[in-house]
Protein backbone atom coordinates (compact mmCIF):
# COMPACT_ATOMS: atom_id res chain seq x y z
CA UNK A 1 0.00 0.00 0.00
CA UNK A 2 2.92 2.55 1.04
CA UNK A 3 4.91 1.57 -1.90
CA UNK A 4 1.63 2.28 -4.57
CA UNK A 5 1.06 5.46 -2.85
CA UNK A 6 5.11 6.54 -3.61
CA UNK A 7 4.70 5.59 -7.06
CA UNK A 8 1.71 7.17 -7.87
CA UNK A 9 2.94 10.26 -5.14
CA UNK A 10 6.01 11.24 -5.87
CA UNK A 11 7.81 8.61 -8.42
CA UNK A 12 5.36 9.13 -11.42
CA UNK A 13 5.12 12.81 -11.10
CA UNK A 14 8.70 12.85 -11.04
CA UNK A 15 9.19 10.61 -14.48
CA UNK A 16 6.62 12.52 -15.88
CA UNK A 17 7.57 15.70 -15.17
CA UNK A 18 11.00 15.15 -16.39
CA UNK A 19 9.46 13.47 -19.52
CA UNK A 20 7.37 16.30 -20.62
CA UNK A 21 10.71 18.80 -20.32
CA UNK A 22 12.44 16.50 -22.82
CA UNK A 23 9.67 15.81 -25.33
CA UNK A 24 8.96 19.81 -25.15
CA UNK A 25 12.60 20.60 -26.03
CA UNK A 26 12.51 17.87 -28.76
CA UNK A 27 9.59 18.91 -30.30
CA UNK A 28 10.43 22.75 -29.82
CA UNK A 29 13.68 21.66 -31.77
CA UNK A 30 11.70 20.00 -34.53
CA UNK A 31 9.54 22.86 -35.59
CA UNK A 32 12.58 25.15 -35.47
CA UNK A 33 13.89 23.06 -37.88
CA UNK A 34 10.57 22.20 -39.26
CA UNK A 35 9.91 26.52 -40.18
CA UNK A 36 14.02 26.90 -40.88
CA UNK A 37 14.25 28.80 -37.60
CA UNK A 38 17.30 26.92 -36.10
CA UNK A 39 18.49 30.12 -35.60
CA UNK A 40 16.21 31.48 -33.23
CA UNK A 41 17.34 28.22 -30.73
CA UNK A 42 20.72 29.63 -30.78
CA UNK A 43 19.41 32.88 -28.99
CA UNK A 44 17.31 31.00 -26.77
CA UNK A 45 20.42 30.13 -24.59
CA UNK A 46 20.21 33.87 -23.42
CA UNK A 47 16.32 34.06 -22.14
CA UNK A 48 17.32 30.55 -20.67
CA UNK A 49 20.22 31.48 -18.65
CA UNK A 50 18.76 34.68 -17.60
CA UNK A 51 15.54 33.16 -15.85
CA UNK A 52 17.97 30.59 -14.03
CA UNK A 53 19.57 33.55 -12.71
CA UNK A 54 16.68 34.66 -11.89
CA UNK A 55 15.06 31.63 -10.20
CA UNK A 56 18.42 31.96 -7.54
CA UNK A 57 16.65 34.90 -5.49
CA UNK A 58 14.79 32.06 -3.72
CA UNK A 59 18.25 30.69 -2.59
CA UNK A 60 19.46 34.17 -1.52
CA UNK A 61 16.25 34.19 0.35
CA UNK A 62 16.37 31.00 1.77
CA UNK A 63 20.24 32.08 2.97
CA UNK A 64 18.61 35.26 4.48
CA UNK A 65 21.39 37.15 2.03
CA UNK A 66 17.86 39.36 0.79
CA UNK A 67 14.74 39.79 2.71
CA UNK A 68 12.24 40.45 -0.26
CA UNK A 69 9.67 37.36 -1.04
CA UNK A 70 8.01 34.89 0.26
CA UNK A 71 9.49 31.78 0.80
CA UNK A 72 6.67 29.86 -0.74
CA UNK A 73 6.46 31.94 -3.27
CA UNK A 74 10.34 32.32 -4.10
CA UNK A 75 10.62 28.80 -4.13
CA UNK A 76 7.43 28.18 -6.97
CA UNK A 77 9.21 31.06 -9.04
CA UNK A 78 12.67 28.55 -8.72
CA UNK A 79 10.97 25.56 -9.44
CA UNK A 80 8.82 27.09 -12.29
CA UNK A 81 11.83 29.26 -13.71
CA UNK A 82 14.79 26.77 -13.64
CA UNK A 83 12.43 23.81 -15.18
CA UNK A 84 11.46 26.99 -17.87
CA UNK A 85 14.45 28.01 -18.35
CA UNK A 86 16.41 24.91 -18.29
CA UNK A 87 13.46 23.83 -21.35
CA UNK A 88 15.30 27.20 -23.57
CA UNK A 89 18.62 26.06 -22.86
CA UNK A 90 17.84 22.55 -24.18
CA UNK A 91 16.08 23.84 -27.05
CA UNK A 92 19.80 25.99 -27.79
CA UNK A 93 21.37 23.27 -27.65
CA UNK A 94 19.66 21.36 -30.34
CA UNK A 95 21.94 17.82 -31.23
CA UNK A 96 24.66 19.52 -32.20
CA UNK A 97 28.33 18.31 -30.83
CA UNK A 98 30.34 21.16 -30.85
CA UNK A 99 32.66 22.53 -28.05
CA UNK A 100 32.99 20.20 -25.06
CA UNK A 101 32.99 23.01 -22.25
CA UNK A 102 29.30 23.76 -23.74
CA UNK A 103 28.06 20.00 -23.25
CA UNK A 104 29.87 19.80 -19.99
CA UNK A 105 27.85 23.18 -19.04
CA UNK A 106 24.75 21.30 -20.56
CA UNK A 107 25.16 17.42 -19.00
CA UNK A 108 25.40 19.48 -15.74
CA UNK A 109 22.22 21.68 -16.13
CA UNK A 110 20.51 18.37 -16.68
CA UNK A 111 21.62 16.27 -13.92
CA UNK A 112 20.61 20.03 -11.89
CA UNK A 113 17.48 19.64 -12.87
CA UNK A 114 17.09 16.25 -12.25
CA UNK A 115 18.80 16.89 -8.43
CA UNK A 116 16.13 19.38 -8.53
CA UNK A 117 13.34 17.36 -8.56
CA UNK A 118 14.63 15.06 -6.30
CA UNK A 119 14.43 18.03 -3.87
CA UNK A 120 10.90 19.18 -4.74
CA UNK A 121 9.86 15.50 -4.45
CA UNK A 122 11.49 14.84 -1.28
CA UNK A 123 9.93 18.22 0.25
CA UNK A 124 6.60 17.29 -0.95
CA UNK A 125 6.97 14.28 1.00
CA UNK A 126 7.88 15.48 3.81
CA UNK A 127 5.11 17.92 3.96
CA UNK A 128 2.78 14.91 3.46
CA UNK A 129 4.71 13.02 6.31
CA UNK A 130 4.76 15.65 8.68
CA UNK A 131 0.75 16.62 8.30
CA UNK A 132 0.14 12.58 8.38
CA UNK A 133 2.08 11.72 11.43
CA UNK A 134 0.62 14.28 13.61
CA UNK A 135 -3.01 13.66 13.39
CA UNK A 136 -2.30 10.08 13.55
CA UNK A 137 -0.79 10.30 16.99
CA UNK A 138 -2.96 12.71 18.62
CA UNK A 139 -6.12 10.11 16.94
CA UNK A 140 -4.10 7.07 18.49
CA UNK A 141 -4.28 9.11 21.81
CA UNK A 142 -0.49 9.14 22.23
CA UNK A 143 0.83 11.31 25.20
CA UNK A 144 3.21 14.34 25.14
CA UNK A 145 6.41 11.61 25.48
CA UNK A 146 5.48 9.53 22.76
CA UNK A 147 4.68 12.05 19.87
CA UNK A 148 7.73 13.72 20.78
CA UNK A 149 9.80 10.12 20.51
CA UNK A 150 7.25 9.82 16.98
CA UNK A 151 8.50 13.19 15.50
CA UNK A 152 12.06 12.10 15.77
CA UNK A 153 11.43 10.00 13.05
CA UNK A 154 9.58 12.82 11.28
CA UNK A 155 13.00 15.08 11.87
CA UNK A 156 14.76 12.02 9.84
CA UNK A 157 13.15 13.56 6.96
CA UNK A 158 14.54 17.00 7.33
CA UNK A 159 17.62 15.33 7.61
CA UNK A 160 17.36 13.60 4.11
CA UNK A 161 16.34 17.11 2.86
CA UNK A 162 19.72 18.27 4.58
CA UNK A 163 21.44 15.57 2.77
CA UNK A 164 20.16 16.64 -0.19
CA UNK A 165 21.74 19.70 -0.21
CA UNK A 166 24.71 18.59 0.10
CA UNK A 167 24.29 16.60 -3.23
CA UNK A 168 22.17 19.48 -5.24
CA UNK A 169 24.62 22.46 -3.79
CA UNK A 170 27.89 21.00 -5.58
CA UNK A 171 26.16 19.91 -9.03
CA UNK A 172 24.63 23.30 -8.92
CA UNK A 173 27.89 24.91 -8.33
CA UNK A 174 29.28 23.09 -11.07
CA UNK A 175 26.59 24.05 -13.73
CA UNK A 176 26.95 27.40 -12.94
CA UNK A 177 30.87 27.58 -13.52
CA UNK A 178 30.82 25.77 -16.43
CA UNK A 179 27.49 27.74 -18.02
CA UNK A 180 29.62 31.03 -17.03
CA UNK A 181 32.71 29.35 -19.00
CA UNK A 182 30.65 28.85 -22.20
CA UNK A 183 29.36 32.07 -21.90
CA UNK A 184 32.34 33.94 -21.51
CA UNK A 185 34.01 32.07 -24.16
CA UNK A 186 31.41 33.00 -26.07
CA UNK A 187 32.09 37.09 -25.06
CA UNK A 188 35.13 36.06 -26.01
CA UNK A 189 34.72 35.25 -29.32
CA UNK A 190 31.60 35.71 -30.50
CA UNK A 191 30.65 38.31 -33.05
CA UNK A 192 27.61 40.36 -32.06
CA UNK A 193 26.23 41.21 -35.49
CA UNK B 1 29.29 21.14 2.08
CA UNK B 2 32.83 18.92 3.80
CA UNK B 3 35.95 20.90 3.37
CA UNK B 4 36.68 17.83 1.00
CA UNK B 5 33.91 17.87 -1.35
CA UNK B 6 34.64 21.65 -1.73
CA UNK B 7 38.18 20.90 -2.82
CA UNK B 8 37.75 18.11 -5.19
CA UNK B 9 35.08 20.83 -6.49
CA UNK B 10 37.81 23.53 -7.05
CA UNK B 11 40.09 21.36 -8.40
CA UNK B 12 37.82 19.85 -10.99
CA UNK B 13 37.10 22.95 -12.19
CA UNK B 14 40.71 23.90 -12.21
CA UNK B 15 41.31 21.30 -14.78
CA UNK B 16 38.88 22.09 -17.08
CA UNK B 17 40.08 25.63 -17.10
CA UNK B 18 43.59 24.23 -17.64
CA UNK B 19 41.67 22.12 -20.63
CA UNK B 20 39.83 25.14 -21.90
CA UNK B 21 42.64 27.27 -22.54
CA UNK B 22 45.12 24.08 -23.46
CA UNK B 23 42.78 22.84 -25.57
CA UNK B 24 40.63 25.50 -27.10
CA UNK B 25 39.67 24.32 -30.47
CA UNK B 26 37.93 21.30 -28.63
CA UNK B 27 37.00 23.18 -25.28
CA UNK B 28 35.01 26.29 -27.26
CA UNK B 29 35.70 25.97 -30.86
CA UNK B 30 31.97 25.20 -32.54
CA UNK B 31 33.41 22.46 -34.81
CA UNK B 32 36.39 21.88 -37.13
CA UNK B 33 37.48 25.14 -39.46
CA UNK B 34 37.71 24.79 -43.17
CA UNK B 35 40.47 22.65 -44.66
CA UNK B 36 42.15 25.64 -45.75
CA UNK B 37 42.53 27.26 -42.34
CA UNK B 38 43.50 23.50 -40.78
CA UNK B 39 47.14 24.95 -39.85
CA UNK B 40 45.66 27.99 -37.79
CA UNK B 41 43.01 25.39 -36.08
CA UNK B 42 44.09 25.98 -32.43
CA UNK B 43 45.13 29.68 -32.90
CA UNK B 44 41.56 31.65 -32.65
CA UNK B 45 42.83 35.01 -32.49
CA UNK B 46 44.29 34.32 -36.01
CA UNK B 47 40.55 35.45 -36.77
CA UNK B 48 38.97 36.61 -33.85
CA UNK B 49 39.86 39.49 -31.82
CA UNK B 50 38.74 39.30 -28.05
CA UNK B 51 35.23 40.30 -27.30
CA UNK B 52 34.26 41.61 -30.95
CA UNK B 53 34.34 38.15 -32.77
CA UNK B 54 35.92 37.31 -36.10
CA UNK B 55 36.63 40.29 -38.33
CA UNK B 56 36.81 41.78 -41.82
CA UNK B 57 39.92 43.45 -41.09
CA UNK B 58 41.52 39.75 -39.60
CA UNK B 59 40.11 38.31 -43.56
CA UNK B 60 41.68 40.36 -45.34
CA UNK B 61 45.22 40.63 -43.47
CA UNK B 62 45.70 37.48 -45.50
CA UNK B 63 43.16 37.44 -47.95
CA UNK B 64 43.79 40.41 -50.01
CA UNK B 65 40.99 41.40 -51.86
CA UNK B 66 42.84 42.64 -55.21
CA UNK B 67 43.94 38.95 -54.90
CA UNK B 68 40.91 36.89 -54.44
CA UNK B 69 40.17 34.58 -56.97
CA UNK B 70 43.68 35.25 -59.18
CA UNK B 71 45.92 34.16 -56.21
CA UNK B 72 46.42 32.13 -53.35
CA UNK B 73 47.39 34.04 -50.00
CA UNK B 74 50.62 32.33 -50.65
CA UNK B 75 51.19 34.39 -53.98
CA UNK B 76 51.12 31.69 -55.96
CA UNK B 77 48.93 32.30 -59.22
CA UNK B 78 45.80 30.81 -59.79
CA UNK B 79 45.31 31.37 -63.30
CA UNK B 80 47.97 31.12 -65.60
CA UNK B 81 46.13 32.73 -68.58
CA UNK B 82 45.25 36.22 -66.81
CA UNK B 83 42.53 36.70 -69.76
CA UNK B 84 40.78 33.47 -68.67
CA UNK B 85 40.09 34.88 -64.92
CA UNK B 86 36.68 34.97 -64.23
CA UNK B 87 34.79 38.28 -63.18
CA UNK B 88 36.45 40.10 -60.58
CA UNK B 89 33.04 39.56 -58.10
CA UNK B 90 35.01 40.52 -54.80
CA UNK B 91 36.42 43.21 -55.94
CA UNK B 92 33.32 44.46 -57.08
CA UNK B 93 31.73 44.27 -53.95
CA UNK B 94 30.69 47.78 -52.28
CA UNK B 95 31.37 46.53 -49.08
CA UNK B 96 33.68 43.76 -47.37
CA UNK B 97 31.92 41.97 -45.11
CA UNK B 98 33.22 38.36 -45.69
CA UNK B 99 31.69 36.84 -42.33
CA UNK B 100 28.28 37.96 -43.80
CA UNK B 101 28.71 35.08 -46.32
CA UNK B 102 31.79 32.82 -45.11
CA UNK B 103 31.57 31.18 -41.79
CA UNK B 104 34.50 28.88 -41.28
CA UNK B 105 33.84 26.35 -38.42
CA UNK B 106 31.78 23.29 -39.03
CA UNK B 107 29.51 23.83 -36.16
CA UNK B 108 27.60 27.10 -37.17
CA UNK B 109 27.47 26.22 -40.48
CA UNK B 110 23.14 25.02 -39.67
CA UNK B 111 22.76 28.52 -38.61
CA UNK B 112 23.90 30.01 -41.76
CA UNK B 113 25.09 28.54 -45.38
CA UNK B 114 28.68 28.37 -45.55
CA UNK B 115 28.67 31.11 -48.98
CA UNK B 116 25.55 32.44 -48.84
CA UNK B 117 26.05 33.99 -51.92
CA UNK B 118 23.90 36.87 -53.70
CA UNK B 119 23.28 37.95 -57.15
CA UNK B 120 21.93 41.15 -55.48
CA UNK B 121 25.94 41.74 -54.43
CA UNK B 122 26.82 42.26 -58.41
CA UNK B 123 27.32 45.58 -59.19
CA UNK B 124 24.53 45.77 -62.18
CA UNK B 125 26.77 45.35 -65.35
CA UNK B 126 28.27 42.40 -64.11
CA UNK B 127 24.93 41.16 -62.88
CA UNK B 128 24.06 41.35 -66.79
CA UNK B 129 26.47 39.30 -68.12
CA UNK B 130 25.26 35.75 -66.66
CA UNK B 131 28.31 33.93 -68.83
CA UNK B 132 31.30 35.51 -67.01
CA UNK B 133 30.73 33.05 -64.41
CA UNK B 134 28.33 30.68 -65.74
CA UNK B 135 28.85 28.45 -68.53
CA UNK B 136 25.99 28.39 -71.22
CA UNK B 137 24.25 24.55 -71.44
CA UNK B 138 25.46 23.20 -74.83
CA UNK B 139 22.11 21.12 -74.69
CA UNK B 140 20.02 21.74 -78.27
CA UNK B 141 17.59 24.13 -76.41
CA UNK B 142 20.15 26.28 -75.28
CA UNK B 143 21.75 26.19 -78.72
CA UNK B 144 19.62 29.13 -80.13
CA UNK B 145 19.14 31.24 -76.97
CA UNK B 146 20.98 34.03 -75.89
CA UNK B 147 23.06 34.66 -72.88
CA UNK B 148 20.39 36.59 -71.36
CA UNK B 149 19.63 33.77 -69.09
CA UNK B 150 17.52 36.30 -66.65
CA UNK B 151 14.47 36.06 -69.55
CA UNK B 152 14.07 32.21 -68.58
CA UNK B 153 15.87 31.72 -65.61
CA UNK B 154 15.90 33.71 -61.85
CA UNK B 155 19.54 34.79 -60.34
CA UNK B 156 18.04 32.31 -56.97
CA UNK B 157 17.71 29.17 -58.42
CA UNK B 158 18.11 27.82 -62.57
CA UNK B 159 14.67 25.74 -62.49
CA UNK B 160 11.86 26.47 -62.74
CA UNK B 161 12.80 28.50 -65.79
CA UNK B 162 9.61 30.38 -67.40
CA UNK B 163 10.56 30.08 -70.69
CA UNK B 164 8.56 32.26 -73.17
CA UNK B 165 7.77 31.23 -76.76
CA UNK B 166 7.03 34.44 -77.83
CA UNK B 167 11.22 35.51 -77.07
CA UNK B 168 11.95 33.26 -80.08
CA UNK B 169 12.35 34.68 -83.69
CA UNK B 170 9.81 33.85 -86.11
CA UNK B 171 11.53 31.27 -87.88
CA UNK B 172 12.51 29.33 -85.30
CA UNK B 173 9.06 29.68 -83.33
CA UNK B 174 8.43 27.28 -86.38
CA UNK B 175 10.78 24.62 -85.45
CA UNK B 176 9.48 23.35 -82.51
CA UNK B 177 11.31 20.26 -82.78
CA UNK B 178 14.60 21.44 -82.86
CA UNK B 179 14.32 22.12 -78.96
CA UNK B 180 11.07 19.69 -78.68
CA UNK B 181 12.38 16.34 -80.62
CA UNK B 182 12.42 14.14 -77.76
CA UNK B 183 9.19 15.37 -76.82
CA UNK B 184 7.79 14.14 -80.09
CA UNK B 185 5.08 11.60 -79.19
CA UNK B 186 6.12 8.01 -80.94
CA UNK B 187 2.91 7.08 -81.89
CA UNK B 188 0.70 6.46 -85.25
CA UNK B 189 -0.86 9.53 -84.49
CA UNK B 190 2.51 12.48 -84.67
CA UNK B 191 4.34 9.88 -86.97
CA UNK B 192 3.20 11.67 -90.18
CA UNK B 193 2.46 15.00 -88.59
CA UNK B 194 4.62 17.50 -89.45
CA UNK B 195 6.90 19.58 -87.19
CA UNK B 196 5.11 22.56 -86.94
CA UNK B 197 3.52 21.08 -83.70
CA UNK B 198 2.09 24.81 -83.34
CA UNK B 199 -1.10 23.94 -85.61
CA UNK B 200 -2.57 21.58 -82.99
CA UNK B 201 -0.73 22.21 -79.73
CA UNK B 202 -0.35 25.50 -78.34
CA UNK B 203 2.84 26.94 -76.69
CA UNK B 204 2.31 26.88 -72.98
CA UNK B 205 0.50 23.28 -72.60
CA UNK B 206 0.33 20.25 -74.72
CA UNK B 207 -3.24 19.67 -74.30
CA UNK B 208 -6.10 20.51 -74.58
CA UNK B 209 -5.48 19.75 -78.32
CA UNK B 210 -6.84 21.83 -81.35
CA UNK B 211 -6.37 19.90 -84.25
CA UNK B 212 -8.14 20.41 -87.51
CA UNK B 213 -8.36 18.30 -90.79
CA UNK B 214 -8.77 20.98 -92.47
CA UNK B 215 -4.92 22.26 -91.27
CA UNK B 216 -3.36 18.90 -93.07
CA UNK B 217 -2.05 19.13 -96.37
CA UNK B 218 -4.05 17.64 -98.84
CA UNK B 219 -2.28 14.13 -99.86
CA UNK B 220 -2.37 13.54 -96.09
CA UNK B 221 -5.88 14.39 -95.29
CA UNK B 222 -6.56 11.19 -97.73
CA UNK B 223 -4.32 9.03 -95.76
CA UNK B 224 -6.77 8.62 -93.15
CA UNK B 225 -5.06 5.04 -92.08
CA UNK B 226 -1.77 6.82 -91.42
CA UNK B 227 -3.09 8.12 -88.19
CA UNK B 228 -6.55 6.67 -87.42
CA UNK B 229 -5.20 2.70 -88.18
CA UNK B 230 -6.25 1.41 -84.61
CA UNK B 231 -9.66 2.94 -85.22
CA UNK B 232 -10.73 1.32 -88.67
CA UNK B 233 -13.69 -1.53 -87.76
CA UNK B 234 -12.98 -5.19 -88.48
CA UNK B 235 -16.40 -5.88 -88.92
CA UNK B 236 -17.78 -6.84 -92.29
CA UNK B 237 -18.52 -2.91 -93.84
CA UNK B 238 -15.22 -1.81 -93.77
CA UNK B 239 -13.50 -4.95 -94.61
CA UNK B 240 -13.41 -4.56 -98.30
CA UNK B 241 -13.48 -0.01 -97.68
CA UNK B 242 -10.46 2.23 -98.69
CA UNK B 243 -8.80 3.83 -96.60
CA UNK B 244 -10.38 7.16 -97.76
CA UNK B 245 -12.84 7.34 -94.37
CA UNK B 246 -13.91 10.66 -95.71
CA UNK B 247 -16.04 9.17 -98.52
CA UNK B 248 -18.11 8.00 -96.05
CA UNK B 249 -17.19 9.55 -92.63
CA UNK B 250 -17.17 13.29 -91.75
CA UNK B 251 -14.09 14.61 -89.80
CA UNK B 252 -15.95 15.98 -87.08
CA UNK B 253 -17.32 12.52 -86.13
CA UNK B 254 -17.57 8.61 -86.78
CA UNK B 255 -21.68 8.92 -86.86
CA UNK B 256 -23.48 9.43 -88.99
CA UNK B 257 -21.89 8.05 -92.03
CA UNK B 258 -22.80 8.95 -95.12
CA UNK B 259 -22.41 6.20 -97.27
CA UNK B 260 -22.94 6.04 -101.44
CA UNK B 261 -23.21 3.10 -103.05
CA UNK B 262 -22.21 4.63 -106.32
CA UNK B 263 -18.68 4.86 -105.39
CA UNK B 264 -17.93 0.94 -104.72
CA UNK B 265 -16.67 -0.71 -108.07
CA UNK B 266 -19.19 -2.32 -110.89
CA UNK B 267 -17.81 -5.69 -109.36
CA UNK B 268 -18.83 -5.05 -105.57
CA UNK B 269 -21.77 -3.53 -106.42
CA UNK B 270 -23.13 -6.63 -107.58
CA UNK B 271 -22.04 -8.09 -104.07
CA UNK B 272 -24.80 -6.84 -101.74
CA UNK B 273 -24.32 -9.76 -99.34
CA UNK B 274 -20.85 -9.31 -98.75
CA UNK B 275 -21.63 -6.25 -96.79
CA UNK B 276 -25.01 -6.68 -96.59
CA UNK B 277 -27.16 -9.61 -94.46
CA UNK B 278 -29.95 -10.93 -97.10
CA UNK B 279 -33.19 -12.19 -94.79
CA UNK B 280 -34.10 -15.35 -94.12
CA UNK B 281 -38.14 -15.09 -94.46
CA UNK B 282 -39.49 -17.09 -97.37
CA UNK B 283 -40.03 -14.49 -99.84
CA UNK B 284 -36.01 -14.20 -100.17
CA UNK B 285 -35.36 -17.93 -99.85
CA UNK B 286 -34.57 -17.66 -103.46
CA UNK B 287 -33.93 -14.63 -104.39
CA UNK B 288 -30.73 -14.13 -106.08
CA UNK B 289 -28.09 -12.41 -103.99
CA UNK B 290 -28.45 -9.52 -106.35
CA UNK B 291 -30.83 -7.22 -104.10
CA UNK B 292 -30.60 -4.93 -106.60
CA UNK B 293 -32.77 -6.52 -108.80
CA UNK B 294 -35.90 -5.30 -106.25
CA UNK B 295 -34.24 -3.06 -103.87
CA UNK B 296 -32.64 0.34 -104.42
CA UNK B 297 -29.48 1.12 -102.08
CA UNK B 298 -30.59 4.08 -101.11
CA UNK B 299 -33.49 2.81 -98.43
CA UNK B 300 -34.82 -1.09 -98.36
CA UNK B 301 -38.29 -0.35 -98.46
CA UNK B 302 -40.38 -0.05 -100.96
CA UNK B 303 -39.09 -2.59 -103.01
CA UNK B 304 -40.17 -3.69 -106.80
CA UNK B 305 -39.78 -6.70 -107.58
CA UNK B 306 -40.34 -8.10 -111.08
CA UNK B 307 -41.07 -11.43 -111.77
CA UNK B 308 -39.74 -11.47 -115.07
CA UNK B 309 -36.15 -11.34 -113.50
CA UNK B 310 -37.28 -14.68 -111.87
CA UNK B 311 -35.73 -17.78 -113.77
CA UNK B 312 -38.47 -19.74 -115.38
CA UNK B 313 -38.55 -22.90 -113.07
CA UNK B 314 -38.98 -20.33 -110.46
CA UNK B 315 -41.64 -18.08 -111.83
CA UNK B 316 -44.20 -21.38 -111.77
CA UNK B 317 -43.66 -22.08 -108.24
CA UNK B 318 -45.94 -19.22 -107.23
CA UNK B 319 -46.75 -21.10 -103.60
CA UNK B 320 -42.65 -20.74 -102.61
CA UNK B 321 -43.45 -17.12 -102.17
CA UNK B 322 -47.24 -16.88 -101.94
CA UNK B 323 -48.18 -19.99 -99.84
CA UNK B 324 -49.93 -17.97 -97.29
CA UNK B 325 -51.57 -15.79 -99.38
CA UNK B 326 -53.52 -18.73 -101.60
CA UNK B 327 -57.59 -18.46 -100.94
CA UNK B 328 -58.60 -21.58 -98.87
CA UNK B 329 -62.06 -22.05 -100.89
CA UNK B 330 -63.13 -24.87 -102.54
CA UNK B 331 -62.27 -23.15 -106.27
CA UNK B 332 -58.31 -22.87 -105.08
CA UNK B 333 -58.14 -25.62 -103.11
CA UNK B 334 -59.22 -27.61 -106.36
CA UNK B 335 -56.66 -25.65 -108.47
CA UNK B 336 -53.29 -26.54 -109.44
CA UNK B 337 -50.29 -24.23 -107.44
CA UNK B 338 -49.85 -23.07 -110.71
CA UNK B 339 -51.52 -19.30 -109.89
CA UNK B 340 -50.29 -18.31 -113.20
CA UNK B 341 -53.02 -19.80 -115.11
CA UNK B 342 -55.48 -17.93 -113.84
CA UNK B 343 -54.26 -14.33 -112.22
CA UNK B 344 -51.92 -12.02 -113.61
CA UNK B 345 -48.46 -11.45 -111.80
CA UNK B 346 -49.04 -7.71 -110.85
CA UNK B 347 -52.44 -8.16 -109.44
CA UNK B 348 -54.45 -10.71 -108.43
CA UNK B 349 -58.01 -9.37 -109.44
CA UNK B 350 -59.53 -9.15 -111.80
CA UNK B 351 -58.19 -13.38 -112.73
CA UNK B 352 -57.69 -13.49 -116.34
CA UNK B 353 -59.38 -17.08 -116.13
CA UNK B 354 -62.52 -18.20 -114.65
CA UNK B 355 -63.38 -21.64 -116.18
CA UNK B 356 -61.48 -23.59 -113.65
CA UNK B 357 -64.18 -26.41 -112.72
CA UNK B 358 -63.56 -26.70 -108.63
CA UNK B 359 -65.14 -30.47 -109.39
CA UNK B 360 -62.60 -30.58 -111.72
CA UNK B 361 -64.48 -29.64 -115.13
CA UNK B 362 -62.94 -27.26 -117.01
CA UNK B 363 -64.17 -24.40 -119.08
CA UNK B 364 -62.27 -22.80 -122.61
CA UNK B 365 -63.71 -19.30 -121.99
CA UNK B 366 -61.25 -17.14 -120.77
CA UNK B 367 -62.55 -14.49 -118.19
CA UNK B 368 -61.82 -11.54 -120.17
CA UNK B 369 -60.69 -12.47 -124.15
CA UNK B 370 -57.57 -14.56 -122.31
CA UNK B 371 -53.98 -15.08 -123.23
CA UNK B 372 -51.14 -17.37 -122.36
CA UNK B 373 -48.95 -17.59 -119.38
CA UNK B 374 -48.85 -14.18 -117.85
CA UNK B 375 -49.63 -12.94 -121.70
CA UNK B 376 -53.36 -12.29 -121.44
CA UNK B 377 -54.42 -9.04 -122.72
CA UNK B 378 -55.74 -8.15 -119.17
CA UNK B 379 -52.35 -7.22 -118.11
CA UNK B 380 -48.81 -7.56 -117.86
CA UNK B 381 -46.63 -6.95 -115.04
CA UNK B 382 -45.41 -3.60 -115.29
Amino acid sequence: MEMKSLLRQEVLPFILQFALLVATAIASDRLLHAFDLVWVGRYLGIPGTLMIVLSFLYSLRKRKMISIGSPKGLLWLHETLTWAGSLLVLVHVGVHFNAVLAWLAMIFMVLNVLSGMVGQRLLHRSRLHLKEREERYRSHGLNKEEVEREVFWDSVTYDLMAKWRVVHFPISFVFGVLALGHILSIFMFWGWK
Amino acid sequence: MSRLVKNILWLNMAVVAVLTFVYADLMVSPGHVITGHKDIQGDCFACHTLFVGATDSKCIECHKVKDIGIRTTRGAVMFKDLGKVPVAFHQKLPEQECVACHSDHAGIAIYRARFKFSHALLDGETRKDCVACHAKPQDKIHEKASTKCSQCHTDEKWKPATFKHELLAAADLAQCTSCHQASTPKDKLHETSSKKCGLCHLTDKWKPVDFKHEKLPRADLEQCGACHTAHKPKDKVHEKASDKCGLCHLTEKWKPATFKHDLLPKAELEQCASCHKKPTDKLHQSASEKCGQCHVTEKWKPAIFKHEALPRAELRQCVNCHANKAPNDERHRAASKRCGNCHYTNRWEPAKRRDVDPLGARSTAPANGGGGWFGGNGGDDD
